[in-house]
C-alpha cells in the first residue's frame, strides 16, 4: 500500500515537473463570455480557437488604439474607426492615412462582426484574425511592416507584460496581435437601438417608425436583412465608378468581370451617424442615398436585378424611411466606455481635427 | 507492479529519445540553377528569350510531401510547409525520415486550408512576406528583381504567384523519380532550374509582363512555368 502511493507521487512529480518551469502553470487569463442576443444567429467566427478574456480583450483595445504601431506613429485603427462613429470614419469620404495621404474608400462601421465571414468592402479577407494587417501595411494607411510592430511591441514593457497576461508568456507573434485585435472587435456587438428594443417588447415605434418599418421591410429588406441590416452579400447598385479611384470593387478580387463595381450590402445599424455613404463615401446624406436610389442610378447589366428599374421611392416614403433608420441608432453602443479610447469615457467625439 | 511498468515505461520513453522515429534520415537539397549555371541572387542572367535579370527575392513553398515506396504505398512524409528562400542555405535542405522511396510527391505552394484559417505561424507567419493582406491567401512561389526589358519604374518585375481557389488555383503537383543508385537515398538533390520559370509551358516575356500580383491566367502561366523547374539529380 505504501509503495502504491510512493509511486502515484512519483509519477505526479514527473508530469508535473514539465510545467513547473514556466509561468503557464500558474497563468490564469478571466475568461468573458460571448453572449449572442436572443433570436440572433450563432456568430461565425470560431471561439474555440481564440477564447475572449479580460486580458485578451484589453490588449486588443490598446493595439487598437496605439498609434504607434503606424510607420510615422502618427495612424491608428481607432484614427479611422471612431466610437462616435460607430467605428466608421466620422464625416469623411475616404479614410486618411499616414503623410496626409488618402486612402481610396470609406473605412466602413464596425459592428457585429462575429457574424461576418469576409471583409473590406470587397470581401477581399477571410478571417477577422487577418483583417488588421491590410490597413497595417498599406502605404497609404499606416505603411508599417508587421516585423517593425512587433520589434516596437518587444521594446515596451507594457506590451510583453500584457502579451503574457493575455497568452501565457512575453512571446510577441503577428498570429498574437491578430487574435488581440480579434477580441477586442468581436466586443463590439450593437444590439441596443431602438429597434432592437421594440423587438424586445421594451418600447415602441412612434407613428412614422412604425410606417417606416413596413415601408423598408418592402423596399429594402431583401438585401438589408434583419438582424444585421445586410445580408453580407457583394452587389452592385448603379454607382458609377470613380474616375480617379477607378475602383471596380469585388472584381479586384475574384478577377471576374461580373463582379465588376459590387461592393458589400453595409449594415444600417447606427447608418444616421456614419455618414458619409458608399465604397467612397460620396454621398453626403441619407437623403443623397435615396436621390442615388430613386433617381441618379446608372444601371448597366451587372446592376443587381431588384434595382434594374431604379427603386421608386415617394417623398412621403422617404420621411417614413428616415424615420425608421433613425431607430437603428444604439446610443449605448456609442458612448459604451468598454469601446472608448484608453484614458477617455465617454465615446463623445474630439476636436474636430480635419 | 507499478514500480515494474513505471520504470518500463520510462526506458521505452528514453529509448524513442535516443533512437527518433523509425526510418532513416533524408535529406532533400533544393538546388537552385539557371539553366546550367548555379543560380544566385542579384547575378545577371539571360532568360532563353535573350531578356536580361537580376533577381533580388526568390521564395517558394513546398508542402504535402509524400513518398512512393518500392511496394508502390504512398506514404506522408511531413505535414509541414517548408519556405525555400535563395537567400538562406539553410531553407533549401529538407531533412525528413523516410523509407527507401521510389518517387517523391509534393505540393508547391500552401494547402488551401491554411489560407482560409487566419494567421498561421513558422514558415506561414505572414510577416516573412508570402501573405497577400488585401485579398486573403498565401504567395505561393515569387520572383521579384530587375530586367532591362521591364517597363516599369526602376526596372523592376514582380513575379508573385498566388490564388488558392478556382479557378485561379496556383498550387501545383510534382512527382519526381528518386535516382536509386544511392544506398537508402540518404541525399537526394532536387534540381529548380529558375530558366523554366519564363519558358516551362508559356512563354512570359518581361517586356510585356513585369508584373504579377493578383491570383489571375498570368499567375497560373507561372505556376504552370514553375512546376516544370523540378527535376531529380543523379548525382
Amino acid at each position: 500500500m505504501r509503495s502504491k502511493k510512493t509511486n502515484i507521487l512519483v509519477l505526479l512529480l514527473f508530469m508535473c515537473s514539465a510545467w513547473i518551469t514556466t509561468d503557464r502553470f500558474i497563468w490564469k487569463p478571466k475568461p468573458i463570455k460571448f453572449e449572442t442576443p436572443k433570436g440572433w444567429p450563432q456568430p461565425v467566427y470560431d471561439f474555440t480557437k481564440n477564447p475572449l478574456t479580460q486580458e485578451g480583450i484589453l490588449l486588443g483595445k490598446t493595439i487598437f488604439y496605439d498609434p504607434q504601431i503606424s510607420k510615422d506613429g502618427t495612424i491608428s485603427c481607432g484614427s479611422c474607426h471612431q466610437q462616435f462613429g460607430a467605428f466608421n470614419t466620422y464625416d469623411h469620404n475616404l479614410s486618411h492615412g499616414l503623410e496626409n495621404m488618402l486612402t481610396t474608400r470609406n473605412a466602413p462601421a464596425l459592428l457585429n462582426l462575429a457574424w461576418q465571414k469576409e471583409f473590406m468592402w470587397d470581401g477581399g479577407i477571410n478571417h477577422l484574425d487577418l483583417q488588421f494587417l491590410a490597413p497595417l501595411t498599406a502605404h497609404n494607411e499606416m505603411g508599417e511592416t508587421v516585423e517593425q510592430v512587433i520589434t516596437k511591441m518587444r521594446a515596451s514593457a507594457q506590451y510583453r507584460k500584457m502579451f503574457k497576461a493575455a497568452f501565457g508568456d512575453e512571446i510577441i507573434s503577428t498570429e498574437r496581435i491578430g487574435k488581440a485585435i480579434s477580441q477586442f472587435l468581436l466586443t463590439l456587438v450593437s444590439n441596443n437601438s431602438k429597434y432592437d428594443k421594440v423587438k424586445r417588447g421594451e418600447e415602441k415605434f412612434n407613428l412614422p417608425e412604425a410606417l417606416g418599418y413596413e415601408i423598408f421591410k418592402q423596399k429594402c429588406i431583401s438585401c438589408h436583412t434583419e438582424p444585421f441590416f445586410t445580408d453580407f452579400s457583394y452587389r452592385e447598385i448603379g454607382i458609377p465608378e470613380d474616375a480617379y479611384l477607378k475602383d471596380k470593387g469585388r472584381m479586384k478580387v475574384t478577377g471576374l468581370s461580373i463582379d465588376s463595381l459590387k461592393f458589400r450590402v453595409p449594415s444600417l445599424r447606427n447608418v444616421a451617424v456614419s455618414f458619409p455613404y458608399g465604397h467612397d463615401g460620396r454621398f453626403y446624406s441619407l437623403m443623397n442615398v435615396f436621390e442615388h436610389y430613386r433617381q441618379n442610378m446608372v444601371v448597366t447589366k451587372n446592376t443587381d436585378p431588384s434595382l434594374q428599374h431604379k427603386l421608386a421611392l415617394s417623398n412621403y416614403e422617404i420621411g417614413q424611411l428616415k424615420a425608421f433608420l433613425g431607430t437603428l441608432t444604439d446610443s449605448v453602443f456609442l458612448q459604451d466606455s468598454r469601446f472608448a479610447p484608453p484614458g477617455i469615457n465617454n465615446g463623445k467625439p474630439p476636436v474636430d481635427n480635419h | 507492479m507499478m514500480r515494474k511498468i513505471f520504470f518500463i515505461s520510462c526506458l521505452l520513453i528514453l529509448k524513442n529519445m535516443v533512437t527518433g522515429q523509425p526510418g532513416n534520415t533524408t535529406a532533400i537539397i533544393f538546388n537552385l540553377k539557371f539553366n546550367q549555371s548555379p543560380f544566385q541572387l542579384e547575378k545577371e542572367f539571360t532568360t532563353d528569350a535573350g531578356e536580361s535579370i537580376q533577381v533580388y527575392k526568390m521564395k517558394f513553398y513546398i508542402s504535402g510531401l509524400k513518398g512512393i515506396n518500392t511496394k508502390g504505398d504512398t506514404i506522408l512524409l511531413s505535414k509541414e510547409h517548408f519556405l525555400i528562400d535563395a537567400a538562406d542555405s539553410g531553407s533549401q535542405i529538407i531533412k525528413i525520415q523516410a523509407p527507401s522511396l521510389q518517387h517523391f510527391i509534393f505540393t508547391v505552394g500552401v494547402d488551401s486550408i491554411r489560407n482560409t484559417s487566419g494567421i498561421q505561424n513558422g514558415v506561414l507567419d505572414p510577416a516573412k512576406g508570402m501573405f497577400w493582406t488585401w485579398n486573403s491567401g498565401y504567395i505561393m512561389a515569387k520572383m521579384e528583381g530587375i530586367s532591362n526589358q521591364a517597363n516599369t519604374a526602376g526596372k523592376r518585375f514582380t513575379h508573385d504567384i498566388g490564388g488558392f481557389k478556382y479557378p485561379f488555383n496556383s498550387t501545383r503537383k510534382v512527382l519526381l523519380k528518386v535516382p536509386q543508385n544511392k544506398i537508402n537515398n540518404r541525399s537526394v538533390y532536387i534540381e529548380v532550374n529558375l530558366a523554366k520559370w519564363f519558358t516551362g509551358k508559356y512563354s512570359i516575356l518581361l517586356k510585356e509582363q513585369p508584373i504579377c500580383h493578383t491570383p489571375s491566367i498570368l499567375a497560373m502561366q507561372l505556376a504552370d512555368n514553375f512546376v516544370t523547374s523540378f527535376a531529380t539529380l543523379e548525382n
